[in-house]
């Protein structure tokens, strides 16, 4: 699998499968995030985007598989992964007796590489009251303190399950443009999982689609933009497609209207169709990463 | 050593309601007998009973009530943070299995031999110097019985080892706590069962069992922790 020698690799798994007895949560995935990379990680809930992170934090076992993190087998050497690691996950279950400046403590003293001048900064960014008990703060406080503990030992991988979920759209905004434009600037890999898909398209570099444990798209942003377009097609009275174009992910007819979403798009495309079928008009429609995880979504779902 | 000594303080921290309870049962005993023998001949119109007797005494009752702080610093030790979930904070962070666990026996096995020395300090050392005449150091050594202080010391070990290896597996510190109560008990009833109450070795039995399944419960707490992966 999985070689030693990939060490421009930032994640790299091989047949990693999750089984919850007869529930297969996720299946033989294959994943390869160079470093430097920004990785959104997207699919429906349930569809194992958090049990393959859990997976990678060496947080959960893997039913088989292998999982390198910064070339660490992450079976191996959990602790020596965690440090080079920062993790921040959909739910917080920071210490809630701790004061914020006693949690920034506790984790200061288990971080070799931690850096006060960069946590005194996010403090302050954030508007963090150091005394305050973690009890006391609100939900999207919780959340900055997290990104604060998971950033502040300048982790080379920082990977966020739902980083922004929960947080009200003035934070939210705040922690896109801020704080993760900043970390994804420094050249260091992150991977983070969303729903907001506005925010994946806006940020990384590379996406992953995953859908009932399986991976069906992992290329860059622009690749699968610029490669999957949706066609609309307005078929003569009496015709009915029939076959479909290579890559047609998701289609749909009714009312002579035929909309299918193909990637790998080319010219050669919509001469297929042209040539198969009677074709009253037809036009190409750019779509956002949104439109196009619906349609992969959709196109699956069709299929099963 | 920086991140043992951030463990350690966590767990300090987390143990403590328990530390302090037992803390009280430590000291309970003698903040209430100690008064109540010194001003016996005043308020109750008796005879206050000879220091050394006095403290022998109240030494083993703490050292029965510190039986309850043993199953509870078991108990607690894991599930504790599986409860409010902060066993997950902790297991996205660098240390090793082994160093959580180390910190939380350190603590666990250093309170329990703390509440033993105080105790076995007041028994063994400070009862016998407050003996006025010989008869009341004679009477102080007879008080101090052998067989129930191996008796406590290996029931605190059963005791804490079932508990540890309950709080190893479930994710509720009471049911942990409860479950260490389960093998002493039972145990006890085999043995009765089996040998019966007039067996000359019932006891010697009993201390045998109670410290090897003790040592043995703890040792597998210990060994399903470090394997298991979630936390």
């Amino acid at each position: 699998m999985v070689a030693n020698a990939s060490c421009q690799l930032a994640i790299e798994t091989a047949g990693l499968t999750k089984r919850f007895g007869r529930t297969t949560a996720v299946d033989d995935l294959t994943l390869r995030i160079p470093k430097g990379s920004t990785f959104g990680f997207i699919g429906p809930n349930g569809a194992g985007k958090t049990t393959t992170i859990r997976m990678l934090m060496r947080n959960l076992r893997m039913t088989c598989g292998e999982a390198r993190v910064l070339g660490i087998d992450v079976t191996a050497d959990p602790a020596g992964m965690k440090q080079r690691v920062g993790y921040v996950p959909e739910l917080h279950y920071v210490y809630r007796w701790m004061r914020v400046h006693q949690v920034i403590g506790f984790c200061r003293s288990l971080y070799a590489t931690w850096n006060d001048e960069l946590c005194a900064e996010l403090l302050r960014l954030f508007e963090l009251d150091a005394n305050k008990k973690v009890k006391h703060l609100s939900k999207g406080m919780v959340a900055k303190l997290a990104l604060l503990l998971a950033v502040a030992h300048e982790p080379e991988l920082l990977i966020l399950d739902e980083p922004t979920s929960g947080l009200d759209a003035i934070i939210r905004e705040e922690f896109l443009d801020g704080v993760l434009r900043t970390i994804c600037e420094r050249q260091n890999t992150v991977l983070f999982s969303s729903h907001t898909l506005s925010d994946v398209q806006r940020l990384a570099d590379r996406v992953g689609i995953i859908y009932e444990g399986r991976l069906l798209v992992d290329c860059p942003t622009e690749d699968l933009l610029t490669g999957t377009k949706r066609i609309r097609a307005v078929l003569r009275d009496g015709c009915t497609p029939g076959e479909v174009p290579e890559g047609t992910i998701w289609q749909r007819f009714g009312h002579r209207e035929w909309l299918l979403t193909v990637r790998g798009f080319s010219p050669a495309t919509l001469e297929f169709v042209r040539g198969k079928y009677a074709v009253d008009s037809i036009e190409v429609i750019d779509l956002g990463l949104e439109d196009v995880f619906k349609d992969f979504v959709k196109g699956r779902r069709a299929s099963a | 050593m920086k991140a043992m000594k951030a463990l350690l303080w966590k767990d300090c921290r987390v143990n403590g309601l328990v530390l302090i309870v037992g803390a009280v049962l430590v000291v309970g005993p003698f903040l209430i007998a100690v008064p109540v023998n010194f001003y016996s001949e005043r308020v109750f119109g008796a005879l206050p009973r000879p220091w050394p007797q006095q403290l022998t005494t109240i030494g083993l009752a703490s050292l029965s009530f510190s039986l309850l702080t043993m199953v509870m610093l078991g108990g607690n030790a894991i599930a504790g943070e599986r409860a409010d979930r902060s066993a997950e904070f902790l297991a996205y962070l660098p240390p090793s299995r082994r160093a959580i666990i180390t910190s939380k026996a350190v603590l666990a096995i250093g309170a329990g031999l703390a509440v033993w020395l105080v105790n076995l300090g007041v028994i063994y050392v400070l009862a016998p110097r407050t003996a006025r005449i010989p008869e009341e150091l004679a009477m102080h050594l007879g008080d101090v019985q052998g067989d129930t202080l191996v008796f406590l010391a290996a029931l605190s070990v059963y005791l804490f080892g079932s508990a540890w290896l309950g709080s190893c597996l479930v994710a509720s510190p009471a049911i942990a706590t409860g479950l260490g109560f389960v093998p002493p008990f039972i145990t006890g009833c085999l043995l009765l069962y089996f040998l019966g109450p007039e067996h000359p070795d019932i006891d010697a039995w009993y201390y045998t069992l109670a410290v090897t399944l003790g040592v043995l419960f703890f040792v597998a707490g210990v060994a399903y922790y470090v394997r298991r992966v979630e936390p």
